[in-house]
């Protein structure tokens, strides 16, 4: 009996172990089936889905000893797909869209969720019908179109409506004075991280349904980058999101009207956790083509690191259902070949062409010596093209800082000298958090030339947008004509505000991170492209209330003796005693009848 | 210092790669060309600079500076750096200054370093700047080493006995006490940047050359380079015993709150006792005729004997903790070390509420004498209770509280009148600014000495034990009741002087505060006020209370001279 119980009890652990075996095997096949169905090629379609490669090393000093070279590897998508017309056009459908993301936004999910029942109360009937038949295409969109192109990029520019994205991670200070102006023509993104939206937002809608609009889909983009890139995006709050004045003009598109937002975030660290996505996103990740040349910590290890991901959308049709997504993720690296060799960036051991690669151009402007095994992975597509590599002369040098001493108020005063024998036309662009309260009555504006004459001027127009408390920047735009050889210095009192303590971060004791100017110049008579460049970004002290420990013993204490002190003075100072006899004499003039006892006498007290 | 003096500073900043520029440290030396050896320290900082500026490592720019007319040049660069005026030219920047060594090393070679790291009035770097110079001393085997003070020793203690440990905190004060900077780095503390300096002592055939001084700058500036944040944590006040010792505030600061709590509470009780028996014996005095002089004060011999006793056991004790081999009792010590400050904050505590108690308590044995002194036979009782009764009406009487801001006004107008009649002085035409200088240097140095005369315990206790001594019922504290018959009159105190005693009389008279505490506290204050005397705080207060204060007051004399 015992024996048989055993039995039919060991029987069963063997039986569900087979068949958690045979389960797994079978969604092993499963999903190696679906791997094998998506990894095949889709016939016709890759037409529309194009990858290209390309990487361009440059001597950035003459001298072959102590010159640092430039290493620019750019990777460069399209896709062509079909977009409908009627999309993300209502507000009511962007927050239904957002929903289904299952996305809350951290800013206005009351105001999101206000809106949409208004817009679904409104016309309820004719929206439902046509999201279900968005959601299909949209689906059979993602399904099908992709193959090189990364889906989760599209899949959000898609989502959000994206006209355009600029996104880079910077690590190390570009030296303008060595290096020029641009890395392979390309403006240099702002130091640590800088994102730059733009989306289609319907013109039919008033201002402040675009803004909310606007404003929710930047919170996902940002959210969904932050996820996707690894990187603390998500913090790009309100209060250092800009409208870029100078690169938004309202203009409307096929009845869209482009939005663009912008933000800074100047204290993040770019490492390899960055990069590693951002090697995702390519379609052979880094087991073969370029990508594969770039390899986690030699990168990190090198002088000037930028990672960027540029995305645009363009209309092929005049009705704008035919776009084309554009995608470049480009990776620009500055060595010293004293510390590291030219291909230390890579494990050169077996590099092999991406077979998703329409091409992949290889060019330099000097002999690269060593690249043999380039050459032998890229067969024919190894290039030495000197003009691969324009550096441009950096007409403009740049200084930002803080006067005054670390707890005062004082100014914020950004120095532009003109180094040019011409003058030149600025757009001077300054993004100051709340935080900093700028005085803007107090701006001043003055230039001297190089002999020292400070009556020169400088200001053409100036457009002050103030910041609110706890919300939007201070956003500075000045219009200037910067005179030849001359030093214009911008100088704006500030205060320092003292947050509410939760508002500090853990690192309370470090200050707090300004994001730096943005100059956009030209010469001052010419229709040359403008320029770009950013100045450094600031790191400002302020009020903080001690967070270390032993003022922490020290206000706790204090706090604990002002709350025990009270009772414990009142036990010290009590007395008990008897009653007081006039009382007493009071209370004996009114007859104590039925009692036959006299009172005790009562205890009270009197101390 | 000369009011101006002409110099070039020559400031050099690498910046390093991979920062961003938003903060700094810098090392900063003298330029004091034809100073005997100026250049080994230039060069010293020159080749640090070759080295630095090739590494990218590095997460915080470095500065270079070479201070002409040593701490001016520094003032004036540091003065630059932050300051409010416009500047004409391109005046080198990098951010956020977090730290700043300064190098002194005048020879080829040398045995040890010395840190210096007392600034102007006597202000500090943060202790873990100070730790770091040292501890990366030991890692490379140079001895880093505080001043040595000017007190020598006898060479029979050894050089960690506590004899030395005391000595080197004297010297500490004093330097402090003099309120002027030790080097360059005085400069930049008042500025928040942490600064120390570095000074190669020794022969100069040593056994170190300036490369492991080098090494030890680099592996500093490296050290400081990967903090996240400022020096932050609150090692701001400390007192330096030993390289690896250092007296917290915690362990100060509470003998000085005390000498505070001290003042105050004495002020309340004075204020208190004189309204109270005044009040208590005009009503009194309503039912009896003859006229009573009733003493607020309950002092004695007996008090003023015990204050005594308290001192010399504390001095003496101090003393022989001092000189018992640290072998026999420091280990006992050091094992309590960790409670002693927490110790230290309940004492304070223990010690205030036992003094407000008893300068809050209504006096049992006054009161009851003030009564039956004036009433008599069967009326005795009920004007016991009657006195009692007035008691807790007075306590809840707002004017009772006014005595307080009385106090404090009077104070403050009697160093508020001298500071507005020189200010009228100085705004009336004619009169010679030179005049006005001299009374203001005179205003200043009766300020400074009353300052110092009221602070010092020594001088209090001297004031106190003399009237508590020679006045066994002193006259000023009289409460002359018998002017006005059942009339409210509160008698106004001199109140500085008032202060004076008060504070004098609650240090005095807080062996047997306890006695007066009513039954509610009476365990836990007790024994804590036992165990204060017999234990760890008993040789600190009268260290740093007996020595620092006088101390302080003499060099400010001397400094002020």
């Amino acid at each position: 009996m015992r024996l048989t119980e055993q039995r039919t009890f060991a029987g069963w652990p063997r039986l569900t172990i087979a068949g958690f075996a045979l389960a797994s095997m079978l969604l092993v096949l499963l999903s190696l089936s679906i791997a094998v169905a998506r990894a095949a090629p889709r016939g016709g379609r890759l037409a529309a889905d194009t990858f290209d490669e390309e990487l361009v090393l440059h001597d950035l000093t003459a001298q072959e000893s102590s010159g640092q070279r430039a290493v620019a590897a750019k990777f460069h998508f399209t896709l062509t797909h079909n977009h409908f017309a009627n999309e993300d056009d209502d507000a009511s459908q962007a927050g239904a869209k957002l929903n289904q993301m299952r996305y809350e936004s951290d800013t206005a999910t009351s105001t999101s969720t206000q809106r949409s029942s208004q817009g679904e109360a409104a016309s309820s009937d004719a929206l439902l019908p046509s999201r279900s038949s968005d959601s299909e295409a949209e689906s059979a969109e993602l399904v099908d179109d992709y193959s090189a192109f990364p889906r989760v990029v599209g899949q959000i520019a898609h989502t959000l409506g994206v006209q355009s994205l600029r996104l880079g991670f910077t690590q190390g200070r570009w030296q303008f004075d060595n290096w020029g102006l641009e890395a392979n023509h390309s403006p240099l993104f702002a130091p640590s991280a800088e994102l730059q939206a733009s989306f289609y937002v319907s013109a039919n809608l008033s201002t402040p349904q675009q803004d909310s609009i606007v404003n929710q889909r930047w919170a996902y983009l940002r959210n969904a980058l932050a996820g996707l890139l690894c990187a603390s995006l998500n913090s790009i709050d309100e209060s250092i999101t800009h409208t870029p004045a100078v690169l938004s003009h309202a203009s409307t598109k096929f009845g869209q009207d482009i939005r663009t937002l912008r933000g800074v975030l100047s204290h993040e660290t770019v490492c390899t956790e960055n990069l590693t996505p951002w090697r995702k996103l390519l379609p052979c990740r880094s087991q073969a083509s370029l990508a594969s040349l770039i390899s986690g910590i030699p990168v990190v290890d090198t002088l000037y690191t930028s990672i960027s991901v540029e995305l645009s959308t363009a209309c092929l049709n005049t009705a704008c259902t035919q776009r084309r997504l554009t995608l470049e993720q480009t990776l620009l690296a500055v060595i010293d070949p004293s510390r590291s060799k030219l291909f230390a960036l890579s494990n050169a051991s077996n590099i092999r062409a991406c077979p998703a690669a329409r091409s992949s151009i290889v060019s330099s402007t000097f002999n690269v010596s060593g690249a043999s095994f380039l050459a032998k992975a890229f067969q024919e597509r190894i290039v030495v093209n000197a003009n691969a590599w324009v550096s441009l002369p950096v007409p403009i040098r740049t200084q930002r800082f803080l006067r005054g001493s670390v707890n005062s108020p004082g100014h914020l005063v950004t120095q532009l000298s003109n180094l040019d024998s011409a003058p030149l036309s600025v757009l001077y662009q300054d993004v100051v958090p709340w935080f900093l309260p700028l005085y803007s009555y107090g701006l001043e504006v003055t230039t001297y030339s190089v002999n020292g004459m400070a009556n020169l001027t400088a200001l053409v127009q100036k457009s002050i947008r103030p910041s609110k408390l706890r919300g939007r920047p201070t956003v500075i735009e000045l219009s200037l004509v910067l005179p030849a050889n001359s030093t214009t210095i911008i100088s704006v009192p500030c205060d320092r505000a003292f947050l509410h303590f939760t508002e500090y971060p853990a690192d309370a004791s470090r200050g707090f991170d300004i994001g730096p100017a943005t100059i956009f110049f030209r010469a001052a008579s010419s229709s040359a492209p403008i320029r770009q460049m950013h100045t450094n970004a600031l790191l400002v002290s302020l009020p903080i209330p001690d967070f270390s420990m032993p003022y922490n013993v020290v206000c706790m204490t204090s706090t604990v003796i002002a709350l025990a002190f009270s009772s414990i003075f009142n036990a010290t100072t009590r007395q008990m005693g008897l009653k007081s006899p006039k009382v007493k004499k009071g209370a004996a003039a009114t007859p104590s009848l039925g009692k036959a006892a006299p009172e005790p006498p009562e205890a009270s007290q009197t101390g | 210092m000369q009011p101006f003096q002409n110099g070039t500073n020559v400031v050099a900043i690498t910046r390093v790669p991979r920062s961003d520029g938003k903060e700094a440290m810098g090392l900063s030396v003298r330029l004091d060309i034809g100073v005997k050896g100026w250049q080994y320290s230039v060069s010293l900082a020159l080749v640090l600079h070759q080295l630095i500026s090739q590494q990218h490592y590095l997460s915080k720019d470095v500065v270079f500076l070479a201070a002409d007319n040593g701490l001016s040049g520094a003032l004036a660069f540091v003065e630059e750096y932050h300051s409010h005026l416009v500047p004409l030219h391109d005046f080198p920047r990098a951010g956020i200054l977090h730290v700043m060594l300064n190098v002194e090393c005048n020879q080829a070679r040398f045995s040890s370093l010395e840190v210096q790291i007392e600034g102007a009035n006597g202000l500090l770097p943060n202790l873990d700047l100070v730790n770091v110079l040292i501890r990366y001393g030991e890692l490379q085997n140079v001895p880093v080493r505080l001043p040595r003070s000017q007190v020598r020793v006898p060479s029979t203690f050894s050089s960690d006995s506590r004899l030395n440990w005391l000595t080197q905190m004297l010297g500490m004060m004093a330097r402090q006490a003099t309120g002027q900077p030790t080097n360059l780095h005085g400069a930049f503390l008042e500025y928040r940047i942490e600064a120390a300096t570095l000074s190669c002592r020794g022969s100069s055939t040593g056994a170190n050359s300036r490369v492991i001084a080098g090494r030890l700058l680099e592996g500093t500036f490296k050290a400081i380079s990967f903090i996240h944040e400022r020096f932050h944590q609150s090692f701001f006040f400390y007192l330096l015993a030993h390289e690896h010792g250092y007296i917290s505030i915690a362990m100060y600061l509470p003998p000085l709150g005390l000498m505070v709590a001290g003042a105050v509470v004495g002020a309340i009780s004075l204020w208190l006792s004189s309204t109270h028996v005044e009040h208590a014996a005009s009503e009194a005095s309503g039912s009896s005729s003859s006229g009573a002089r009733l003493v607020a004060f309950d002092s004695s011999l007996r008090g003023c004997g015990r204050a005594v006793a308290v001192l010399v056991v504390a001095l003496l004790s101090s003393v022989l903790i001092l000189l018992i081999p640290s072998s026999l009792v420091v280990g006992a010590i050091e094992a309590a070390a960790p409670f002693l400050s927490s110790w230290s904050y309940l004492v304070s505590f223990a010690t205030f509420c036992t003094a407000s108690g008893r300068a809050l308590v209504p006096r049992k044995s006054t009161l009851s004498h003030g009564c039956t002194e004036s009433s008599s036979g069967a009326q005795r009782d009920s004007a016991a209770t009657d006195c009692q009764v007035l008691h807790a009406h007075c306590f809840e009487r707002s004017t009772c509280r006014g005595g307080m801001s009385q106090l404090f006004f009077s104070l403050a107008m009697v160093l508020a009148i001298p500071i507005f009649l020189l200010a009228a002085l100085a705004h009336t035409p004619g009169t010679s600014p030179k005049l006005i200088y001299r009374i203001g240097r005179l205003l200043r140095r009766v300020v400074d000495i009353t300052a110092v005369v009221l602070t010092s315990p020594v001088a209090l206790l001297l004031v106190v034990g003399l009237t508590a001594c020679l006045h066994k019922q002193p006259t000023i504290f009289h409460a002359n009741v018998a002017t006005n018959e059942g009339e409210l009159r509160r008698q106004s105190l001199p109140a500085p002087l008032a202060t004076v005693f008060a504070y004098g009389w609650s240090v005095a008279t807080s062996p047997d505060l306890h006695v007066q505490v009513l039954d509610a506290s009476n365990v836990i204050l007790h024994s804590a006020i036992d165990d204060w005397q017999a234990r760890g705080l008993a040789w600190t207060w009268p260290i740093v209370c007996l020595v620092y204060v006088p101390l302080h007051a003499t060099l400010s004399a001397i400094a002020l001279a």
